[in-house]
């Protein structure tokens, strides 16, 4: 009867403290549907499906380069993937600043007589990053080498073959000759993918964009409600674990009353705004999949109970709040970009993308990720759980320790 | 300063602050340990039926040896391949012919390029369009040579001279190198760090905003305790500014060994510089915020969304750049941009006069009585 009645207490105290943690719950997951649409937007795996804008600098008219620059827009498999758009400096740099343009390149006025003499030595300088380098700018220096690979192999062997017509002594018949090889290697160049036949299998690659990033900011959300929900724990007074003891409720019952109270308060949190979100997005459409919505709670349930135990044990353990937030932001943000909730864990090393697939925050991506699916995974679940009962654990063990000190 | 060494003493006691001040450069270690390995953005599978020492064999040799964004797995046999394609372990496949030497000298002589090389893919995208450029970009160099073989046989008949002359001329004219130079806006040159180990430096970033915040919920829990009331209204704001500086000095020097350690480093005296700029404007964003709320709860309400925007709209995962006076505001953004753009440092020192005028004037107008 006296734990219920601890039990009951608990609840009161998060009814009260649930008026200010609720809309803070809210706003915060308002913010990341914002967060969530620049990154669908703007992001690395949208990049899968816009053309890149590079802006060209530098005199091209009336030369080769201008040609160039007009047959790879043409006529080169580029084309599909790339738009040249010729600027000056400042309308670039102004253009780039917008992030109207992934990149701009400034080609020298000696960069083309560099090239004809063999010297190559102006190199065109090109700008993909302000700031952080993000993955356009990674994708740029591949290009970069790229583009650099096919025009070094075919000037070695343009060089390469007058010398040799030289030394034979074919001087009168070397310009028509290197016209032949010439035209024919420009020929080469534009049409160089055709060496590549491909076959698309049509198999979906499973999560789409907007399920990947659905599942990653729900369960961002659901880490960061630790922070949100600050004022549920920091507000304890530290002798009252000893006073609570001292009345028959020990440590066990007391972490479990107010365990259980703040996963109704966090299930709450998490449930509603969801379920006002499959009302007014018809079950969630826009993941462009049949979602059943029992399923879905379903499998949120084994990872809320989860999460909530870490935020629970987060804040038995370390108790200033200065270190606590430090700990929790870098805990959450450090987690989860390691588990693939920002980039897929695919572009990790495997070491680092193993280590994320066996946190709580990997555990947590891929028990949601199959319920989006409409998959289950029983070994998951029973990860999950195993979690849960460490968290568990180690908050009642906390609990007795502080307050076997207090009784000191 | 004797205040603030006393805070610092308070704040140093407890082993969870030295804890968390300690992990965070023990985790940048680890994840750049981690960033050593093998890694890509896109990943491939490469196979071929070729012998070891054929020019298949070469070309994925290159393939695995070279740094490159693409990821490389090479497979021991088809069904092998198409199975990690299937099972998503590789986004494609690239199949390269038994004798792909022979392919190209037929080609060289056809002077049309036909297919010799089987992609599989599971759905094509710009990505994967872009990875076959680099599969063209291995292949290619050697076709080219196959092109220059074909026109001298054409040409000299039987002048031509022998097959290690031809190479010899050839490797004298091959000029290996990059004709592009990656630079940024004022013209320094770009980082080499690894692609997932970028955003780090920003995230550190915001974790020394946090630790501002941080500052400031400790204060206002302080000062819930009674523990300024004996000083005036309107001096608090000096304790306000000790708490954070005591809080930023120690996370600004973990942050300087976390960047060391991640090899991020501009120059020593660019990165103190811009540092303590950061450290004053998080100080005065962070205690204006203090100023504006008065209570514990509506400050941590803040801390996640504001820390939320920062990571959406500062240059840490994304270059966004359409919500310019709202990012001008967050001190980070313009950090971020500074360390390669040294314009940003008057919007940084504007930024610092800004934020003192406003700080003076919320502490009046709260003190105002």
């Amino acid at each position: 009867m006296r734990y219920f009645k601890y039990f009951i207490v608990q609840l009161k105290r998060t009814v009260k403290l649930a008026v200010g943690v609720f809309p803070t719950a809210m706003l915060l997951f308002a913010c990341l549907g914002i967060a969530a649409y620049i990154f669908m937007n703007h992001g690395p795996m949208m990049q899968n499906q816009k053309k890149y804008q590079i802006g060209i600098v530098g005199n091209i008219e009336d030369s080769y380069l201008g040609f160039g620059i007009f047959a790879v827009q043409t006529l080169d498999d580029s084309r599909f993937m790339v738009d040249f758009i010729p600027m000056t400096e400042e309308e670039a740099q102004k253009a780039f600043r917008k992030a109207a343009l992934a990149a701009y390149v400034i080609i020298p006025d000696e960069f083309l007589a560099s090239v004809i003499s063999g010297a190559n030595d102006t190199p065109i300088t090109y700008v993909a990053s302000e700031g952080q380098k993000g993955i356009a700018g990674y994708l740029m220096d591949e290009l970069a080498v790229v583009i650099s690979e096919l025009v070094t192999s075919s000037q070695g062997v343009i060089y390469a073959f007058e010398d040799v017509v030289m030394e034979a002594g074919e001087r009168e018949k070397l310009y028509e000759w290197a016209e032949n090889i010439n035209l024919q290697l420009i020929e080469n160049v534009l049409t160089r993918t055709r060496m590549a036949e491909v076959e698309e299998l049509g198999l979906a690659k499973g999560l789409n964009t907007r399920q990947y990033y659905f599942c990653a900011i729900l369960l961002l959300f659901c880490f960061l409600f630790g922070i949100s929900s600050a004022s549920f724990f920091l507000y304890r007074n530290a002798d009252l674990g000893k006073w609570m003891k001292m009345r028959g409720i020990g440590p066990v019952a007391q972490v479990l009353c107010e365990y259980f109270v703040y996963f109704l308060l966090m299930l709450l949190c998490v449930f509603l705004p969801l379920g006002v979100m499959a009302v007014i997005t018809k079950n969630f459409a826009f993941l462009m999949t049949r979602v059943y919505l029992d399923e879905l709670f379903g499998a949120l349930i084994p990872i809320l109970m989860m999460i909530s135990a870490m935020h629970f044990v987060l804040y038995e353990t370390v108790r200033n709040p200065v270190a606590n937030l430090l700990f929790q932001f870098l805990g959450v943000i450090g987690m989860g970009y390691i588990s693939g909730y920002v980039y897929p864990s695919s572009f990790f090393p495997d070491g680092i993308a193993m280590v994320g697939k066996l946190l709580p925050t990997g555990i947590a991506l891929e028990s949601f990720s199959d319920a989006v699916l409409g998959e289950q995974n029983g070994k998951i679940l029973g990860v999950e759980l195993l979690f849960f009962a460490v968290f568990m654990i180690l908050s009642i063990w906390t609990r007795r320790q502080s307050i076997v000190r207090e009784n000191r | 300063m004797v205040w603030c060494l006393l805070t610092e003493k308070r704040l140093l006691k407890k082993i969870s602050y030295i804890a968390v001040l300690l992990i965070l450069p023990i985790l940048v270690l680890g994840l750049q340990r981690g960033s050593t390995e093998e890694a890509g953005m896109v990943s491939i599978g490469l196979y071929t039926p070729a012998k070891a020492g054929s020019l298949s064999d070469k070309v994925i040799q290159r393939f695995l040896t070279e740094k490159s964004v693409l990821r490389f797995y090479r497979f021991e046999g088809e069904e092998e391949a198409l199975q990690a394609l299937y099972s998503q372990k590789v986004d494609a496949v690239w199949i390269l012919p038994e004798n792909l030497e022979a392919d190209l000298e037929r080609l060289a002589k056809r002077g049309a390029l036909k297919p010799i090389v089987r992609v599989v893919e599971r759905e094509d995208d710009i990505a994967l369009t872009f990875t076959r450029e680099v599969l063209c970009s291995k292949i290619f160099p050697e076709y080219v040579y196959a092109v220059y073989q074909e026109h001298l046989v054409k040409r000299l008949g039987e002048n031509v001279p022998s097959e290690e002359a031809l190479l010899a001329a050839y490797d004298r004219r091959r000029w290996k190198g990059n004709l592009f130079q990656a630079t940024y806006m004022d013209g320094s040159e770009g980082t080499t760090e690894s692609y997932f180990l970028a955003p780090i430096r920003g995230l550190l970033v915001i974790w020394l905003v946090l630790a501002g915040f941080a500052a400031v919920l400790y204060q206002k829990m302080d000062e819930s305790r009674g523990v300024y009331d004996g000083i005036p209204g309107r001096k608090k704001i000096r304790y306000a500014l000790g708490l954070q500086a005591v809080v930023l000095f120690n996370g600004g020097l973990i942050y300087l060994v976390a960047c060391k350690i991640l090899g991020v480093f501009t120059s020593l005296g660019w990165e103190l510089l811009l540092l303590v700029l950061l450290q004053i404007m998080i100080a005065l964003f962070c205690t204006s915020i203090g100023l504006l709320v008065d209570r514990i709860e509506a400050i941590g309400i803040m801390i996640p969304i504001m820390t939320l925007l920062m990571v959406a709209l500062c240059p840490i995962f994304i270059n966004i750049r359409r919500f310019w006076m709202l990012q001008s505001l967050m001190p980070p953004y313009l950090y971020l941009k500074a360390l390669h753009g040294s314009s940003y440092l008057k919007f940084m020192m504007m930024y610092l006069l800004g934020g003192i005028v406003v700080c003076m004037t919320l502490n009046r107008i709260k003190y105002r009585k």
